[in-house]
């Protein structure tokens, strides 16, 4: 009976966990990088690899438990080993482990070893017990020198911004991250306090922030948003009038989209792509609505981004947000922000 | 000293007190300071168990509020809905097992501190290892007993001052259990809205691990000197039974890991209280205000001095498991174990790599980016030692005449449950993958799998295997596989579907939901399988105390050698006597420790001691 149930378990664990995973739908979220597109088809590759081992391992330990139960009158084979074995499947595991390993470097170079690209956006980001304070370098492109002396909780000054360094005049500090699409950009990721780490899920981008370094990872977003969901209505020319009809906001409303009943509007590209910004005053949500094929579809181009580091009794709610912008919007933000 | 000097030599010393103290609670007898740890590992899994149910039920309570919290804003305020649904969060929010933040992490931190140190260090070594290492190598005792009594009653000294944090002001450490400063350095970062500053519980969390890894270092000592000189005459290295190899090559990574995180940690505990700068560095600002009194630390040397010893530490957790279980599939296949010395072999490549890998906890720390690729390709490299294990493991049950008695189940179960915490490193040892799942859920899964569960299960085998020859009586059956089935379904429907939480990026160390992609209707669904399972499973282990308190009140009596196993401490008495073996002579070793099934001999095992003439001579050599 045993080793019946021993099977049986095993199946029901094989088969379990290999739907678990196929059927999780989709498997990893939305992906808006460059480079991400090489970590994931890294990841999927060994997810394709270690299933098959996790299978027939499981399934041949299933499968010895049965042939080999205890039966009268069977005796044991007296069987110590074999060399030729041993060797055989040493090489063959280290062969396969580290040449996997190996097929996965050069995205990390690309995001880590390699010179960074030429003329990028660049964004200090900092982080603090409990939010995360984006600088900009405004239209000059140089960001201020900063240093700790500087940092003056009452004029909002965390990051520590030198207010005798001229570069730093027009930069602007946010409370969210706006970058653009196509335009190679360079985070540079500190703390003020405690470890902290930065993560995008969408972007495949994952860094520790740590008190007295700065940590600088190149990346470029190659998407201009997720699609949310095709709108069943057609809108088209309402949109191009900066109108927001009420069919739309019930749709939107019955898709759990949750806002203050407060939205921007303006056409990117007239009567094909609309820029449409939920509760712009406070948590600003860009969402696209694009024209494709006759249809229009929702995009949503804001994605949450996550601490990562244990960093204190907040750490579950320092959240803030990656605004994507295309490289139009992008200039006007920065121009809009510019002081 | 030659192993017959020896024993004679612990002869002359070694009498029983007659007082109860000394005997039983201030022993230096090695069967009783095992026991005594076993205990202290019992009460421990008990204590951390009841706490992570308790943010289990906390954690799927949340993922309700969030959803709820969702729908309000979706509804204008003071209407009748909207009513209704803040009296639900309000209901929920109130309920007896909800957390604030800060308390949450307070007990996150004891769960897993609790766990890893109390438990999973202690019973595999100082509880199995304690008893059975001089038993099975043919001592009388461990080489320095007084040191033994020591290191139990420091490591007991280490669990008390552990415990007070629960109790003073400020209330338990809430930094992880990985403890990284400046967080844990530095008492006003860890100040907050819910409990006063973070004080005493941090600087007990230290001194605790501090003691426990003085104490490992002493017992750590008295194993490998008892390997090295007190084997009896016939045992030589290659007759050791894998448990002891298991117990050997622990014990020297306890050594050099242990004397690390000594190390780290009365380093933090002098940045604490006595401003020094090893792991702050200047210009922190911290509580609205610059920390001035620091200057030129490091966050990361931390960092490398704890995972120095954290990766070592997760292989003394599940090496004294590995070796176990490889005992058992032996003795109940009734087959020889499939390549001895590749075993041993793995052992040692295991023992030696993992030390060249702890910067794979590291990856996205900052640390340098160059290190980190070295790091994820050795990391590669240790995993074939782990696998060549698994591949001889299933080698040795080929061909068998498997026995199912409980000890055999927990230990195929250790094998399952091996491969698939296994696969888990795999991702996880390729930096570029890592960049995805580091601190999410995937990485808990991974590890709770492997170290946690698999060790653990490796404690119930050894528990269930060795139960009759310490107390002279049976566990019951029935209730040991039921008690097995349970468990095994229950651990891996918690920690797979944590795997799968991962995969959709889910952070670790969340006390709530306030993220959108967190409060999704998959991430709660999968929160209320956990949650849901992780009760069950917990109100399973029940039966195992059941089994044990009944078995120890009326259990069936043992005989000597209940399994039919080969190695000494089933040629001694149940319980054996105060010297172990009848009268302290030593038995004298002429076979291998896994002669099952030897072709044309009288019985399907031939036991270690048994005369040379109990192997006939036309059987194929031993390895
Ligand atoms: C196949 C071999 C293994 C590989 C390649 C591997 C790899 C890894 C890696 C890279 C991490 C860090 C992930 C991260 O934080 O982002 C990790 C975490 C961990 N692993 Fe493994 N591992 C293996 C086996 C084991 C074993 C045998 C154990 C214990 C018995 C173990 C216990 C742990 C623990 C405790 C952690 C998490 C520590 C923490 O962050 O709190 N691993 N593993
Ligand atoms: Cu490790």
């Amino acid at each position: 009976m045993t080793p019946v149930i021993f099977v049986l378990v095993i199946l029901g664990l094989v088969v379990g966990t290999v739907a678990g995973f196929a059927l999780k739908a989709p498997l990893l979220p939305d992906l808006i990088t460059e480079h991400g597109r090489i970590i994931d088809q890294q990841l999927v590759l060994t997810l394709y690899i270690t299933g098959a081992i996790f299978a027939i391992a499981q399934l041949g330990l299933a499968y010895l438990i049965y042939k080999h139960r205890h039966r009268d009158g069977v005796k044991a084979s007296y069987l110590q080993g074999s060399t030729k074995l041993e060797y055989t499947w040493t090489v063959a595991t280290l062969v396969l482990f580290v040449g996997l390993n190996l097929m996965g470097q050069g995205v990390w170079a690309q995001m880590h070893l390699n010179e960074k690209p030429a003329r990028p956006v660049n964004i200090e980001v900092t982080a603090m017990q409990f939010k995360w304070i984006f600088r900009y370098p405004g239209k000059d492109g140089n960001l201020g020198a900063r240093a700790a002396e500087y940092i003056n909780p009452a004029e909002g000054n965390y990051v520590g911004k030198d207010p005798d360094d001229a570069n730093g005049d027009d930069d602007f500090q946010l409370l969210s991250m706006s970058v653009p699409y196509g335009i190679p950009v360079v985070v540079d990721i500190r703390s003020i306090d405690v470890l902290h780490g930065f993560a995008v899920r969408e972007m495949r981008l994952k860094q520790d922030a740590v008190p007295g370094l700065s940590v600088n990872i190149p990346f470029t977003v190659e998407k201009d948003g997720t699609l949310e969901f095709p709108l069943s209505g057609n809108y088209a020319a309402d949109l191009d009038k900066g109108e927001l009809p009420d069919a739309l906001k019930h749709e939107l409303n019955a898709n759990k989209l949750v806002w203050k009943d407060k939205a921007s509007l303006r056409a990117l590209e007239p009567g094909r792509v609309w820029r449409l910004t939920l509760d712009p005053d406070s948590i600003n949500r860009p969402y696209l609505v694009k024209l494709e094929n006759g249809r229009l579809n929702l995009y949503r181009s804001w994605y949450e981004l996550a601490c990562m580091e244990l960093c204190g009794y907040g750490h579950y709610q320092m959240r803030s947000q990656v605004n994507v912008l295309s490289p139009v919007e992008y200039a006007e933000f920065v121009e809009k922000n510019s002081p | 000293m030659s192993s017959e000097a020896a024993a004679e030599h612990a002869v002359h010393v070694h009498q029983a007190p007659t007082n109860p103290i000394w005997r039983y609670v201030f022993s230096t007898d090695h069967k009783v300071i095992g026991i005594q740890y076993w205990i202290l590992a019992l009460v421990s899994a008990f204590v951390g168990m009841g706490l992570s149910v308790w943010f289990r039920l906390h954690l799927l309570n949340q993922g309700h509020v969030a959803q709820l919290t969702d729908q309000l804003s979706l509804l204008v305020e003071g209407s009748a809905d909207y009513n209704a649904i803040k009296a639900k969060i309000d209901a929920l929010q109130t309920a007896w097992y909800h957390m604030e933040p800060s308390q949450y992490l307070g007990i996150l931190t004891m769960h897993g501190t609790i766990l890893v140190f109390m438990v999973l260090t202690t019973a595999p070594m100082g509880g199995f290892g304690n008893y059975f290492l001089p038993i099975q190598v043919g001592a009388l005792d461990m080489a320095f007993p007084r040191l033994n009594m020591l290191s139990f009653w420091l490591t007991f000294l280490s669990f008390v001052t552990l415990m007070a944090a629960f109790f003073v002001p400020g209330g338990s450490p809430n930094a992880g259990w990985t403890g990284y400063p400046p967080l844990s350095a530095v008492p006003d970062s860890q100040g907050n809205g819910y409990q006063g500053p973070g004080g005493w519980g941090q600087d007990l969390w230290v001194l605790s691990i501090a003691i426990f890894c003085f104490a490992s270092l002493v017992g750590a000592i008295n194993f490998i000197v008892t390997t090295l000189d007190l084997r009896t005459k016939g045992m030589t290295l290659m007759r050791m039974p894998l448990t002891c190899w298991a117990w050997f090559v622990t014990a020297i990574l306890a050594l050099l890991s242990f004397a690390v995180l000594l190390v780290a940690g009365l380093l933090l505990l002098l940045d604490r209280n006595l401003g020094t700068s090893f792991y702050v560095p200047g210009d922190l600002f911290v509580s609205n205000k610059l920390l001035v009194d620091h200057k030129g630390g490091s966050p990361l040397l931390f960092q490398h001095l704890f995972w120095f010893f954290g990766h070592p530490e997760v292989y003394i957790a599940i090496v004294p498991g590995m070796g176990l279980a490889s005992h058992l599939l032996s003795s109940f296949a009734r087959k020889p174990v499939f390549g001895y010395r590749a075993m041993v072999y793995a052992i040692f490549g295991i023992g030696v790599l993992g030390f060249f890998v702890w910067g794979h906890h590291m990856f996205q720390s900052g640390m340098s980016p160059y290190v980190a690729v070295a790091f994820s390709v050795m990391t590669m490299v240790v995993g074939v030692p782990s696998a060549i294990k698994t591949f001889n493991w299933l080698g040795t049950i080929w061909g068998g005449n498997i026995r199912f008695q409980s000890p055999m189940l927990y230990a195929l179960g250790f094998v399952s449950l091996f491969v698939t915490g296994g696969i888990g490193g795999i991702f996880l040892g390729q930096n570029a993958v890592d960049i995805y799942f580091h601190d999410t859920y995937f990485v808990v899964g991974h590890f709770h799998m492997i170290m946690g569960v698999a060790a653990i299960f490796g404690m119930f085998a050894g528990t269930v295997y060795w139960f009759p020859k310490v107390t002279g009586k049976m566990m019951n059956e029935p209730l040991s596989q039921a008690h097995f089935w349970c468990t095994f379904l229950g651990v891996n429907v918690i920690f797979i579907v944590m795997h799968l939480m991962g995969l959709e990026g889910h952070p670790r160390r969340y006390s709530g939901f306030a993220f959108e992609f967190l409060s999704s209707d998959y991430m709660v669904r999968m929160h209320t399988i956990v949650t849901h399972t992780a009760i069950f499973t917990a109100s399973a282990q029940v039966l195992f105390l059941i089994n044990l308190v009944y078995s120890l009140a009326a259990g069936k009596k043992a005989g000597d050698n209940p399994w039919e196993s080969t190695s000494l401490e089933w040629a001694t008495t149940s319980p054996p006597p105060f010297e172990n073996f009848k009268d302290g002579v030593l038995p004298e070793v002429h076979h291998g420790p896994y002669e099952y099934s030897v072709p044309d001999a009288a019985k399907d095992y031939i036991m270690q001691h048994d005369p040379p003439e109990a192997r006939p001579a036309t059987a194929p050599a031993p390895h």
